[in-house]
């Protein structure tokens, strides 16, 4: 008999669980390492620019601080949703196994199907935008301050040619797979690093603003523009100029306007769960640490976003920020930089140095998305492959670097081809993400109604969870789950909706229709191929009944 | 995965490991032959509970215990059934005690020693009998092996089966196929009772494989994976039995046993089944010996196990499934 280890301190009135020496018996995860992996998947950066600049471009009187809270309300219930069901099921590699388990093996398949398209649109978004978003405007803004107007041609060329999208696109998407492909060792590291550019990217931005008045950004802008526009006060004329537009600059609150917001916002805010990969065994796999961590990088990440939307509006000033972002794809803009976060505050600091800073601090935030998104999309086929529905060589690993090289190739081959599509159909990255957050939302949907039903269609999964806890008689996994679905939902409405936010509904609805036909005829090929080999895919994919 | 399936002798094998006192995934593993079905059973070791949960009985009819983290109640003979059930899905023994019992076994660190091993072992009884009552009749049988976590004293019961048979450090005949089995694992940090440093592993192993009369069609029964294999990856445990980060991240490190990658490459068998490694599920070529880990969910109660189809000379197919 092995010695009897540590024994959990009891609480309450029953002794704890007394554990003996048994491999896996780990302590925990260190909070802070499971924080860590659940920020690096939604950069706070990425969501600056792109929500805060669109919401304030397209949907005037919408609150970015309502849109915020709500934001971080669905986080939150989703940290609660994925927490406890994960704690039921543990180590499911994601809603692949989740739904499945819950209802039927071919739902599981289709919510994967729909969540694998999902990633593999954001990956064409991630290797677009980091062109057109990343790359580009901010070339442009390091050659404004810099005053070096070959850096603002060669801006200008990255962010609207389109053979210089595909191209370093490509290169992202290809760069990430290589460093996948060499093991997952390095590609953590490197995404360590990653993430700290980042964070040091926004602790700077947030000292350059802190400590910058409002008065003073005025004179340093009106300095930096004059030599640009020629005119002594260009903060205020962008501000008239917006007015003559027909922007309104202060306008009043509009709940309208604020559902957009919030579904833009909602789009890099969803996504901190990724640390349902990390558990140990018995102790932490199966207890509500999970929830709390995923909901504190939920909220760290909105509280950063937050605080530096709030530091955006009282340096630059209300009016001008709202006008600037209003101007931005008008004839009345005067600059070839968009009015990003990073621009700005490379132009109150008044330094090349900081814009260069800044420009190789945002840029970093687009690798670190990728990385994620691509390891995520290998799985899936990896799993497809070990399943018996994707040929076995799509199992293989790399008996060198332990990486599944042809799950890389088909994820690399898929997501280049997705990104040329969205390259040259003049949708812009715009409706990329938008599809991409869409199907994804659906998959959501789905294991959300899965945790919904978890207690009825697997009791003994649920009474062996981490909480059996009920409210008003209902479990606690079922309220969030159904909770989780209809917040979603009304997200997924949102998109399809608003007509601003770039969804294309009929080409949607033709993915959709594709994707679901595809997953259908995947599982029913693959079933028929194995039963000719003599085995039965139902009954592979079934649970064997234990009694 | 198109291919016609060739008209040879197949054998179909089922394996799976790692199950840890978790009455469900046994029950699974002994059903499995008649479920896929399969020719023969193979667990890979581990069979054995990491914890045991004391439910303590109170005066006024009620039970509790810490499930899991969570203080439960149980006032029903079904509440206390489910109660039960939670914990043992879990991998974890139940134990229904009263509450001075509760208060000495809270004291007494040699009295918890002997009453787990005690709960153990009258569990793995209850799992040989109820192997032996559901094979009976049929022509498969579950062969098993114990894992680096087991206990010496289950030795004894597992080689009292019928249809169960105790094959660690043996060669069994499987079909065509000859088949060597071994349950140590090379050291970890939480010392369990059955670790071998790797020269002594090889030692052990070498002389069991050169009595194998056809290596090239012989199937290995490894507990712990070979070495930087991808069958044997795991977050890196320091001496307090906590992850190492690096970067914030958990460290991953290959954990797996050098004395049997050699012993595969050197040896070159059709087969090399393997766990101890439970987040670490995959398929891999060593050389033409097909390597694989099925990994471990015990404590969501499924099974995680693969399926192979065996020729004589041939893995025709292998399934991952998650039962």
């Amino acid at each position: 008999m092995a010695e009897v280890g540590e024994r959990a301190a009891p609480q309450g009135g029953s002794p704890g669980v007394y554990a003996r020496r048994a491999t896996g018996l780990v302590r925990e995860v260190s909070p802070f390492s499971t924080f860590v992996f659940n920020m690096a998947g939604q950069p706070t950066s990425v969501l600056l620019a792109t929500s805060v600049f669109l919401a304030l471009a397209l949907f005037p009187g919408g609150s970015i601080w309502l849109g915020f809270a709500m934001a971080l309300g669905v986080a939150l219930v989703i940290s609660v949703c994925y927490g406890l069901f994960t704690s039921a099921i543990p180590r499911s590699g994601g809603d692949y196994v989740l739904v499945g388990r819950v209802t039927h093996p071919v739902i599981g398949l289709v919510s994967s199907f729909l969540w694998t398209w999902g990633v593999i649109l954001s990956i064409a978004f991630i290797a677009l935008a980091f062109v057109t978003v990343g790359l580009g405007p901010s070339l442009t803004a390091v050659g404004l301050v810099s005053g070096h107007h070959s850096l603002v041609t060669a801006g200008n060329e990255l962010a609207t040619s389109k053979g210089w999208q595909f191209g370093i696109g490509t290169a992202l998407i290809l760069g990430s797979a290589v460093l996948l492909a060499g093991g997952w060792r390095w590609t953590t590291r490197i995404m360590n690093g990653f993430w700290l550019l980042m964070m040091l990217g926004l602790g700077t931005v947030f000292l350059v603003l802190l400590f910058k008045s409002h008065s003073g950004f005025i004179h340093s802008f009106n300095q930096f523009a004059g030599s640009i526009t020629g005119e002594k006060d260009t903060y205020n004329s962008i501000v008239a100029n917006a007015h003559k537009e027909g922007i309104d600059t202060d306008p009043a609150f509009s709940m309208h306007n604020t559902w957009p917001t919030w579904a833009l916002i909602c789009s890099l805010t969803l996504f901190a769960w990724l640390s349902i990969y990390i558990s140990g065994e018995v102790r932490r796999a199966r207890d509500t640490t999970q929830i709390k961590v995923m909901a504190a990088a939920s909220t760290v990440h909105v509280a950063i976003a937050v605080v530096l939307a709030a530091l955006f509006f009282a340096t630059f000033g209300h009016d001008f920020f709202v006008a600037v972002n209003g101007l931005s794809e008008s004839e009345s803009y005067p600059f070839a930089a968009p009015p990003y976060y990073t621009f700005l505050t490379s132009i109150a600091g008044g330094s090349t140095l900081l814009s260069w800073w800044l420009l190789i601090t945002f840029a970093a935030a687009f690798p670190l998305l990728m990385i994620p998104n691509i390891t995520i999309a290998v799985r899936t086929f990896f799993a497809w492959a070990l399943d018996g529905l994707l040929p076995a060589r799509f199992s293989q690993v790399s008996s060198r670097t332990h990486a599944p090289h042809y799950a890389i190739g088909l994820t690399v081959i898929l997501s280049i081809a997705v990104l040329g599509w969205a390259v040259w159909n003049n949708q812009g990255f715009q409706g990329v993400l938008v599809e991409a957050v869409a199907v994804q939302l659906i998959a959501m949907i789905l294991i959300g109604i899965s945790a919904l039903l978890l207690p009825y269609r697997r009791p003994e999964a649920w009474r062996s969870s981490a909480s059996t806890r009920r409210i008003f008689g209902l479990p606690l996994v079922s309220l969030s789950g159904g909770l989780l679905a209809v917040l979603l939902a009304g997200v997924f409405f949102v998109y399809m909706h608003f007509e601003e936010l770039g969804i294309d509904r009929p080409h949607f609805l033709r993915d959709v229709v594709i994707i679901l036909g595809a997953s259908l005829l995947t599982f029913f090929l693959a079933r028929a191929a194995r039963l000719r080999q003599g085995v039965d895919v139902d009954k592979l994919a079934s649970e064997i009944p234990p009694e | 995965m198109f291919r016609k399936q060739p008209r040879e002798s197949i054998v179909r094998l089922f394996y799976a490991g790692d199950v840890h006192g978790s009455r469900v995934c046994w029950k699974k593993f002994v059903n499995a032959a008649a479920h896929y079905p399969a020719d023969a059973l193979v667990m890979g070791g581990d069979l054995t509970g990491k914890a045991l949960v004391p439910i303590v009985r109170h005066g006024d009819g009620s039970y509790t215990a810490r499930v899991i983290g969570e203080e439960r109640v149980a006032r029903t003979a079904e509440e206390l059934d489910q109660m039960q059930q939670a914990v043992s899905t879990n991998g974890m023994y139940p134990l229904i005690v009263d509450e001075e019992e509760a208060r000495r076994l809270e004291q007494d660190a040699g009295r918890r020693e002997r009453v787990f091993e005690q709960a153990l072992l009258d569990e793995l009884r209850l799992w040989v009998e109820l192997a032996d009552e559901r094979l009976a009749g049929t022509d498969a049988r579950a062969y098993v092996i114990p894992g680096n976590d087991d206990p010496w004293s289950i030795d004894e019961i597992l080689a009292g089966g019928s249809s169960v048979v105790a094959c660690d450090e043996r060669i069994e005949i499987v079909g065509p196929h000859e088949m060597l089995s071994f349950g140590y694992s090379n050291r970890t940090p939480w010392k369990t009772p059955r670790e071998l440093d790797e020269e002594e592993i090889y030692a052990r192993l070498r002389p069991l494989a050169e009595q194998l009369e056809k290596p090239e069609q012989a199937i290995f029964n490894i507990h712990v994976p070979p070495w930087e294999s991808s069958l044997d990856t795991a977050f890196e445990v320091d001496e307090e039995l906590c992850y190492v980060t690096k970067g914030g991240r958990p460290h991953e490190v290959p954990t797996g046993s050098r004395a049997v990658r050699q012993l595969i490459e050197e040896m070159q068998p059709l087969l090399s089944l393997h766990g101890h490694i439970h987040e670490s599920k995959g398929v891999t070529k060593i050389g033409r010996t097909v390597a694989i880990n099925p990994g471990s969910d015990y404590g969501s109660g499924h099974l995680d196990g693969c399926l192979v189809h065996l020729a004589p000379e041939r893995v025709v197919g292998r399934y991952l499934v998650s039962g």
